[in-house]
């Protein structure tokens, strides 16, 4: 629900929003100069066309007649022609201003810090700013000229009025007022019964997606009828709202009857009196309740679209709210050194908490010498995956220090860090665009020569070939459905193809079937080969090969060694490694 | 090809307006706008000797053609109220008795058929496409009849009143409309071809949020925004294409609109200078020329209505033609001496269809056979997603093999009728549906609705929810589901566990009971969950294996088929797939130190 704010901040938004109107923004004044007075300029030449020609008519006047023809066909032409041409430029402008604005937040999102991503569902998100960027565009072509038409048409018309006969623009404008309020009574009551058949039907649609979920348990305990008996309530409720509406409904059209009757009534017969007894000539009465409808226009439409604009900004704001967060400087940093200091990764005294007053990770010590594999297991919510999150950079850790080959990533740029690292998540991501472009990223602007010998070394390739079309096989959202363990091979195929000395691998927890598990397990094997690992284990080979492990506990490392020797300590980790089958497993 | 098509729209429409029924109605709402119209061109009429009245200084006309305008005025009230009210009342009823066929038929359709097909699209039928027949309903399906029969009536009085006028006005109209629609002919083909840039768009985006992490740990920035910006380019580029094509089809239509008035003015005031006609014919004819033109203009829309109209009703009978699930089938008798169920080298393959209507195929169950004893605690376990619950539906059966054959009680499930063959059975399923009623309802759901409170009572004992139950302010009145009562997970298992055991049937089905619960919630359940299984046959699908330890047999599932049976002691000597699993999730659940084996 998109709250209506003040009036002021609406105008400020507004004006922000026209401000990144940028290049195109003379184009668009432009065009919308030649569009909105449109209405006006048509009602004004036709009341004053039929001005003329009536008083030609009335006096007889074949000259007049000519020239009111003349008039009209010249006007009405280039009336055509602006708006026709101004329409043209003015969409254009807008286009292409859609086209700026949504790069300008494309770029910006991509670098908002991960924190931001994980703090909102992604759907939620996605839907969001599709529908802001739409709002966006709403404002800026449709709802700001609609506004501004209807404001122009019902000043110019009502000027216009009063230029030509004073009184009789009085008469007309009091009537057309008297018919909109009392229009207005039956809008409230209309609208309330309105928003009942939306809740009702929100509740319909409730009932029918229980039906769908619970199709078993209906037919195993028969409830078809009591269901139905309790959906036709329901839809009841629809039925009642429904009627009341068209009650109300029926009431304004007969008001609407009656107000344009009494404006009939009103000007007609006591114009046509008028004109009967010589006080306004029959033209000028014409041409004055053509005007009429300007105003009466701008009155009941100029609401709507102030609302609709209203809301439009307020999704606008929300796109300025993305604009203004502060975004992650991969760059700010320096490179690293050539001179490597002790360890691959040392990790000194790590603190780190999302929120303040609630710490993860309480002080994480260890060091990881190049080459070496270190396993790291421990229960959800021990820390795990936070402290990968913080190795990647993805949020700035509190205390303590991350050492790169002897540099502190304090003093690191991100970008740099992350070139240390090739990173294997539990579950990946497939971009949407072929096999071959989803493992490019790995490297891209890579040769196909190393893209398929990545594959290779990843025991995708034999897959992927047996696909119809291969490497060009589509992926993602609309493209083939890929197993877990083809995914995964995908992902280690993009780990290959970086060739970062540093690998951090997060092993899925699903078990996959047990074909796929061996081709993973083995692509792992060679992926680790010769790279310093951090590895969140969940298989048992992968413990078994590790050179040490680090038992996480609520944010500590709580034992670590290998695994033979900590099954000798009998601490935590024999504990879960025993828990289920202690006959089976052989101490190696 | 054209003309085939209207066939089949006009006979959905047509359809649509007998399901629709309530036709009194109906015909009500199309006399009153009709009225109303008539009213409109009576007041032309009178207006016309009105103005001449004026002009030519006859006081007594003027007077009387006055009262008669008002009388006229005073009868379009009542006229418009009539119309607009029985206009609702029509959609009203048309919409509740398609709605309750609608969500009848929910109930009925084969489970089958509701597995394969997108929930999405089916819960759209109903609601979406539904909803956008009420204003072809309410208004437009009356108002096209009202605008052609009244620009038929109105022309046939112009003519009348000056054919001159008329047809100078009128013969341009066709030219332009013609030259409008050629004007707009590209703007089809130019809005996909923008919308499937959008849709590049929107993937680039989805990327941009989904492979987050990956773009950040890869640094692939800039080739993901290429992406997006390429396709913004396209898509801006084809939104100035549109813009051209709707300048001319602005300028076309607003010929359409502007000449023919024109041309009514000029032509008719030079009729009035020369005495053919009088002004006030000249005004009236003006005043009702819109009612001629208005057909003519609104025609591509009233097109536009008719056909997605069609469109949205076409839909919906498709989901009211698919035949229920079927009700022959004889109410057998339980053979005692045959095993409670049995599978004889079932064959399956499961079939869905997704939003896009693609299809797709994947085998299930090879060459499945298994016996089920009376009084036997079966659970299945394998790898997620191989079907397990399949195998429940086959019993139950939803679902038809397609080789073998499924017994239940000794007789083939063909042969049973399905709602007799169910009244055996009772389930428990992983997420239970509370339906929107009272707790009491909801247990009682097991004896089909009704059932004794004593009954209601001692089910909701046994399943250790009644003491929780009466202590809530209104007890087993107290409203359950989303507007209800929140219960939790357990508490809601419960709830099933005592539908259940009110039914007291003679099969369990349990289909993955606990998996949504916490560990420690599971474990109190486990006491509910034997006590149920007492002196019943069950099968159980488990994906948590502290579940599954005490069935008498576990099958083993794996490539569809059962590649181990037995024990869970026997299993885990054996040593192979189950032991695997087992193996696996130990290092997952590692967690808690009170899970005591």
């Amino acid at each position: 629900m998109l709250r209506k704010e003040p009036i002021w901040d609406s105008l400020r938004t507004l004006r922000r929003l026209l401000g990144l109107l940028g290049p195109v923004s003379a184009r668009y004044w432009t065009g919308l100069l030649m569009v909105v007075p449109q209405n006006l300029f048509f009602n004004i030449i036709m009341s004053i066309s039929l001005v003329l020609l009536l008083q030609s008519a009335e006096r007889r006047d074949v000259r007049l007649f000519m020239s009111a023809v003349a008039f009209v066909s010249a006007s009405l032409f280039i009336f055509l022609v602006v708006v026709a041409v101004g329409g043209y430029i003015y969409a254009c402008a807008v286009a292409r201003a859609n086209g700026h604005l949504r790069k300008r937040v494309f770029g910006h999102l991509q670098r908002m810090p991960m924190s931001w991503f994980e703090d909102r569902h992604s759907g939620d998100m996605i839907s969001r700013l599709t529908n802001d960027v739409q709002a966006a565009e709403q404002a800026w072509s449709t709802q700001l000229g609609a506004s501004i038409a209807a404001i122009i048409m019902g000043v110019g018309s009502g000027v216009t009025m009063f230029l030509l006969d004073w009184r009789a623009a009085l008469l007309s404008i009091g009537l057309g007022i008297l018919g909109l309020l009392a229009n207005s009574l039956f809008i409230g009551p209309m609208k309330r019964e309105s928003d009942a058949v939306q809740r009702s039907l929100g509740l319909v649609t409730e009932r029918l997606a229980d039906m769908l979920a619970a199709a078993p348990v209906i037919r195993i305990f028969s409830l078809s009828s009591w269901i139905e008996r309790r959906f036709g309530a329901c839809v009841g409720c629809v039925f009642r709202h429904d009627l009341r509406r068209a009650r109300w409904s029926g009431g304004q059209a007969g008001m609407s009857a009656l107000t344009t009757a009494l404006n009939f009534v009103g000007l007609i017969l006591i114009g046509s009196f008028g004109v009967y007894r010589g006080w306004i000539s029959f033209s000028t009465l014409v041409g004055v309740v053509q005007l009429t409808n300007g105003i009466t226009w701008m009155f009941s439409s100029l609401g709507n679209y102030l609302t609709g604009l209203q809301t439009s900004l307020a999704g606008v704001d929300r796109l300025f709210e993305l604009l203004d967060a502060p975004c992650e400087d991969i760059a700010a940093g320096s490179a690293l050194g050539s001179e490597i200091i002790g360890s691959a990764l040392r990790v000194k005294d790590l603190h780190f908490s999302y929120e303040p007053g609630a710490p993860v990770l309480k002080g994480v010590d260890f060091s990881i010498n190049p080459g070496e594999t270190v396993a790291i297991v421990g229960s959800s919510g021990s820390g795990k995956s936070t402290l990968l999150k913080l190795l990647l950079g993805f949020y700035p850790f509190d205390e303590g220090d991350i050492l790169l080959w002897g540099q502190s990533v304090r003093t690191l740029s991100l970008e740099v860090v992350r070139s240390q690292i090739a990173y294997v998540p539990q579950v990946n991501y497939l971009f949407s665009g072929t096999i071959y472009e989803n493992i490019e990223m790995g490297r891209p602007g890579a040769v196909r020569e190393d893209i398929e010998e990545a594959a290779r070394a990843a025991m995708a390739h034999d897959f992927i070939m047996a696909l119809p079309q291969g490497y060009d096989t589509p992926v993602g959202e609309r493209g083939a459905q890929l197993s877990g363990g083809q995914r995964q091979r995908i992902a280690i195929a993009r780990a290959f193809l970086r060739n970062a000395p540093i690998l951090l691998l997060d092993e899925a927890t699903a078990s996959l079937d047990s074909q796929s598990e061996h081709l993973v397990r083995e692509a792992l094997e060679q992926l680790k080969a010769g790279r310093t690992v951090i590895v969140v284990a969940h298989r048992l080979s992968t413990v078994h090969s590790a050179k040490y492990i680090l038992v996480l506990e609520n944010g500590r490392i709580v034992e670590r060694g290998s695994h033979r020797e900590l099954i000798r300590t009998r601490g935590r980790y024999a504990y879960y490694y025993n828990l289920q089958f202690a006959e089976q497993m052989n101490e190696t | 090809m054209i003309h085939q098509s209207s066939q089949k729209v006009r006979g959905v429409i047509g359809r649509l307006l007998r399901e629709g029924g309530n036709s009194g109605c109906l015909t009500l709402k199309i006399i009153m706008d009709l009225i109303d119209q008539g009213l409109d061109l009576s007041f032309a009429f009178v207006l016309r000797r009105l103005i001449d009245s004026t002009i030519t200084d006859a006081p007594e006309t003027f007077v009387s053609r006055a009262l008669l305008l008002a009388a006229l005025i005073v009868l379009q009230i009542p006229a418009a109220a009539a119309a607009r009210y029985s206009g609702g009342r029509y959609m009203a009823l048309a919409m509740r008795g398609m709605r309750i066929r609608s969500g009848r038929k929910m109930t009925e359709l084969p489970l089958a058929y509701l597995n394969t097909h997108h929930s999405g699209d089916l819960l759209s039928r109903v609601t979406n496409d539904l909803g956008q027949l009420t204003q072809f309903l309410e208004t437009r399906f009356t108002q096209i009849i009202k605008t052609l029969v009244s620009g038929v009536a109105c022309l046939v009085v112009m003519l009348c009143w000056s054919w001159e006028v008329t047809l100078v006005t009128f013969f341009s109209v066709p030219v332009f409309m013609a030259l409008t629609a050629w004007a707009g002919r590209p703007i089809e083909g130019l809005t996909s071809a923008q919308n499937e840039e959008l849709g590049h768009v929107s993937a680039a985006i989805q990327d941009a949020v989904g492979g987050a992490a990956e773009i950040k740990t890869y640094g692939l920035y800039d080739k993901i925004a290429k992406v997006h910006d390429e396709a913004v380019d396209i898509a801006v580029q084809r939104g100035v294409d549109i813009a051209r094509a709707n300048a001319r089809v602005e300028f076309a239509n607003l010929l359409t609109v502007l000449v023919p008035v024109t041309l009514i003015c000029a032509v008719g005031v030079w009729m009035v200078l020369i005495d053919r006609i009088t002004m006030g014919t000249l005004l009236a004819i003006i005043l009702i020329s819109n009612d001629v033109r208005m057909p003519m203009q609104m025609w591509h829309e009233f097109v536009s209505w008719w056909r997605s109209a069609a469109g949205a009703a076409r839909r919906i009978f498709e989901l009211w033609d698919e035949p229920a699930e079927r009700s022959d089938g004889e109410d057998l008798a339980i053979d005692g001496d045959a095993p409670l169920v049995s599978f004889r080298n079932v064959r399956f393959s499961y079939r869905q269809t997704d939003a896009d209507g693609e299809t797709a195929e994947r085998t299930v169950f090879r060459d499945l056979s298994v016996d089920i004893r009376r009084g036997e605690r079966v659970a299945v376990v394998g790898s997620s997603g191989i079907g397990k619950s399949t195998f429940i539906h086959l019993i139950a059966g939803f679902y038809e093999p397609d080789g073998g054959t499924v017994f239940f009680g000794g007789h083939e499930t063909g042969r049973w009728n399905p709602e007799a063959m169910r009244r055996h059975m009772a389930l428990v399923q992983q997420d239970t549906y509370l339906f929107p009623g009272t707790l009491r309802e909801n247990i009682a759901c097991g004896a089909g609705g009704s059932a004794q409170e004593a009954d209601i009572v001692r089910a909701a004992s046994q399943a250790c929810i009644h003491d929780f139950i009466v202590g809530l302010p209104r007890g087993y009145d107290t409203s359950a589901g989303e507007r209800g009562v929140r219960l939790s997970g357990g508490q809601r298992q419960r709830v099933a566990i005592a539908r259940a055991l009110l039914k007291d049937a003679p099969l369990l089905l349990l289909d993955e009971p606990t998996s949504s619960l916490d560990m420690k919630t599971e474990q109190e359940i486990q006491h509910e969950l034997r006590d149920l299984m007492r002196g019943r046959t069950s099968v159980i699908i488990a994906h948590r294996l502290s579940t599954v330890r005490d069935a008498d047999r576990i099958l083993v599932l794996n490539e569809g088929r059962i590649v181990e049976e037995g024990s869970h002691d026997r299993l885990m000597t054996l040593g192979g797939v189950y032991a695997e699993l087992v193996a696996r999730q130990a290092l997952l659940e590692g967690g808690d130190a009170d899970d005591a084996p």
